[in-house]
């Protein structure tokens, strides 16, 4: 007999209201109670000094005035401490500085602030190092987002340029390398051109030892354009179980399953040394490592020379990217490049709901082989949301293509020098695509079906 | 259908799929069964249920958060202190709706309108000095003398030179 009372999910853990009022109770009580009287939100005695009222032989510090009471509490000491934290660390992704900031407000929030070890655990690698020790140590034994940047965190509004040549690189790296087992992420950008970049960097993870395993990776970003570096790096000893997202432009690595097989974010940028069919083999290779993909992002820059020798052998190798769910096709040059469109031709996305065409360079005209493209690739039917910018919109072209998908419930054209256009695509029937069609004044709605059946049959 | 009844004991009659967004209340609904009972808030008041059940109904339909996708989540690393812009507009609320928006969602474990809330507090911090949050949420600053010498050290990391 079934019971009613069992659950079919476990529950989660969360802050209920009785926690949130003792809290609330004992972080007023600390906020708000006599100075000589302090008490700490967690329960320890007051570290304020007691400096005996007429001692003359010893001379009082300067004090603030004394604190009136308070007439007005403000809500945000209704939180409890928990949310506050919470408030804090999220705070902390987008500023480095911001840790510092809100310990520095009150003593309740220091308090709370040295003991929420998530919020200390970013380290933005600059010259202040004796900082970033202080916030290793703060960080307790949370796991570390490393990251190096060509510019420095301040307080101003503009952060400080940082410029990093291989000596300085090796320098910052030598001083977390140590740490590799507690790297949550790591990332490396560098913005301006000087040699031997990623050496400087990637060097010391390119042995085969198990002290640079990267046992708790989960998420890479490794970003330098003006690399000239053809080398290919191994990265890690070939060992990093945890890592679900890599952004990759500039850099050439070794794609191991065991290293990049379970990625599910993939933000790639071709690094330009190969060009042509290779480089579709190159991204071919890697993504038949990377098959649980659920995000892409690819972009294929357009470099003055490859500087690795290309072949002429066209790539027939198909690759079936099964959780693939949303993917970003991205155009930096002023036409779409070929190997973009020779790697659509081969990649197969059955579960694809998220499609967006993304012009860099916001051309105002459609891209010459726009048409070309459309002709050799066939968007998904399973599609929800699609997103057109700049080169990629042609009015003709949109039409049939939004007639080819029948589970279609968003199209968004993005164009210069004019307001989104977002078209909300409720009905499953084909009077509501064209009333929708209609309420854009963009598009024209006139129906391909020669087009249509060929799109339709392509994808089949 | 289910009913709600605040603090300030005003009832709500609404559909089982927007309230579920709550797991305190679909574990409610769970545990009790099928049940024309009131489900008490003792915690929340009229006013801020209200609130509440306005983005529910908006997300109703969207899938539930779930350890995996939180771990994707994580994964993707979505910039944090980005909100929606219906959600942004939801959260123009003054100051004190905010934070009982908070409270309400913590108490019925809605984590996607917790996370819209605490984001939204952090955006008001973000790009202040102390001083200033000082100001913004009328805190009084009682370091310590000690806790003011380690604060005067921890300045000049900040500074920007």
């Amino acid at each position: 007999m079934p019971c009613t009372l069992r659950r079919t999910q476990r529950r989660a853990l969360t802050f209920t209201r009785s926690l949130a009022t003792a809290v609330k109770t004992t972080l007023s009580s600390s906020l708000f109670c006599d100075k000589n009287q302090t008490c700490s939100p967690f329960g320890h005695t007051s570290r304020h000094p007691t400096i005996p009222k007429h001692d003359i032989g010893r001379p009082r510090q300067l004090r603030r005035g004394h604190i009136p009471a308070f007439k007005y509490v403000h809500f945000i000491h209704r939180l409890p401490i928990e949310l506050l934290a919470h408030i804090f660390v999220i705070g902390s992704e987008d500023d480095a500085l911001s840790p510092i900031t809100v310990s520095h407000v009150c003593h309740a929030w220091r308090e709370i602030a040295l003991r929420t070890p998530t919020l200390w655990r970013r380290i933005q690698l600059s010259p202040r190092l004796d900082m970033w020790t202080e916030r290793i140590y703060r960080a307790g034994a949370c796991t570390l987002d490393i990251q190096l940047l060509p510019w420095i965190p301040t307080r101003s509004f503009f952060p400080k340029h940082q410029h990093l040549d291989m000596h300085m690189v090796q320098w910052y790296i030598h001083f977390v390398a140590p740490l590799i087992r507690r790297w949550r992420s790591l990332e490396i950008v560098f913005a301006d051109y000087s040699p031997f970049l990623w050496n400087a960097s990637l060097s010391a993870f390119c042995s085969r030892s198990r002290r640079i395993q990267a046992t708790s990776l989960e998420s890479l970003t490794l970003v330098y354009r003006a690399n000239d570096d053809t080398k290919e790096f191994c990265l890690f000893s070939g060992f990093a179980p945890r890592l679900r997202s890599v952004t990759l432009d500039g850099i050439r690595l070794a794609w191991l399953p065991s290293l990049f097989g379970n990625l599910t974010y993939l933000d790639y940028t071709h690094h330009g040394f190969t060009s042509g069919y290779d480089a579709v083999h190159d991204v071919i290779k890697i993504l038949d490592v990377s098959s649980r993909l659920v995000e892409l992002k690819i972009l294929f820059p357009r470099k003055p020379l490859p500087a690795i020798p290309t072949r002429t052998q066209a790539v027939s190798r198909r690759v079936l990217l099964p959780s693939l769910i949303t993917l970003h096709l991205r155009v930096e040059g002023i036409d779409i490049p070929f190997e973009l469109a020779h790697l659509m031709t081969l990649i197969l996305t059955p579960a694809l709901t998220h499609l967006r065409f993304v012009d860099l360079e916001r051309r105002q005209q459609p891209f010459y082989s726009l048409k070309s493209f459309f002709y050799v690739y066939a968007i998904p039917p399973s599609l929800r949301s699609l997103t057109v910018e700049h080169g990629w919109y042609d009015p003709p072209m949109v039409t049939p293509i939004l007639r080819s998908l029948p589970s279609l419930r968003q199209l968004v054209v993005r164009r210069s020098h004019s307001p989104d256009h977002v078209l909300n695509l409720h009905s499953r029937s084909r009077k509501g695509r064209h009333q929708m069609g209609d309420v854009s004044g963009h598009m024209h709605l006139h129906v391909h079906p020669d087009r249509r059946a060929h799109a339709t049959r392509r994808q089949r | 259908m289910v009913l709600l009844v605040t603090s300030d004991n005003e009832q709500f009659t609404t559909e089982k799929d927007i309230v579920e967004r709550s797991v305190l209340i679909k574990n409610m609904l769970e545990d009790v069964g099928e049940s024309d009972q009131p489900i008490p808030l003792p915690n929340v008041s009229s006013s801020v249920l209200k609130k509440v059940l306005e983005y529910c109904e908006h997300h109703r339909g969207e899938p539930l958060p779930t350890a995996d996708s939180e771990q994707s989540q994580d994964e993707t690393r979505k910039r944090t202190t980005d909100i929606s812009e219906w959600d942004q507009k939801f959260i123009t609320v003054d100051q004190e709706m905010l934070f009982e928006i908070i409270l309400a969602a913590n108490y019925l474990d809605i984590k996607s309108l917790l996370d819209v809330g605490c984001k939204t507090v952090a955006n008001m911090i973000k790009g202040k000095t102390p001083e200033e949050i000082r100001k913004l949420f009328n805190i009084v600053n009682d370091f310590t003398p000690e806790e003011e010498a380690q604060i005067k050290k921890e300045n000049e990391w900040a500074e920007d030179r």
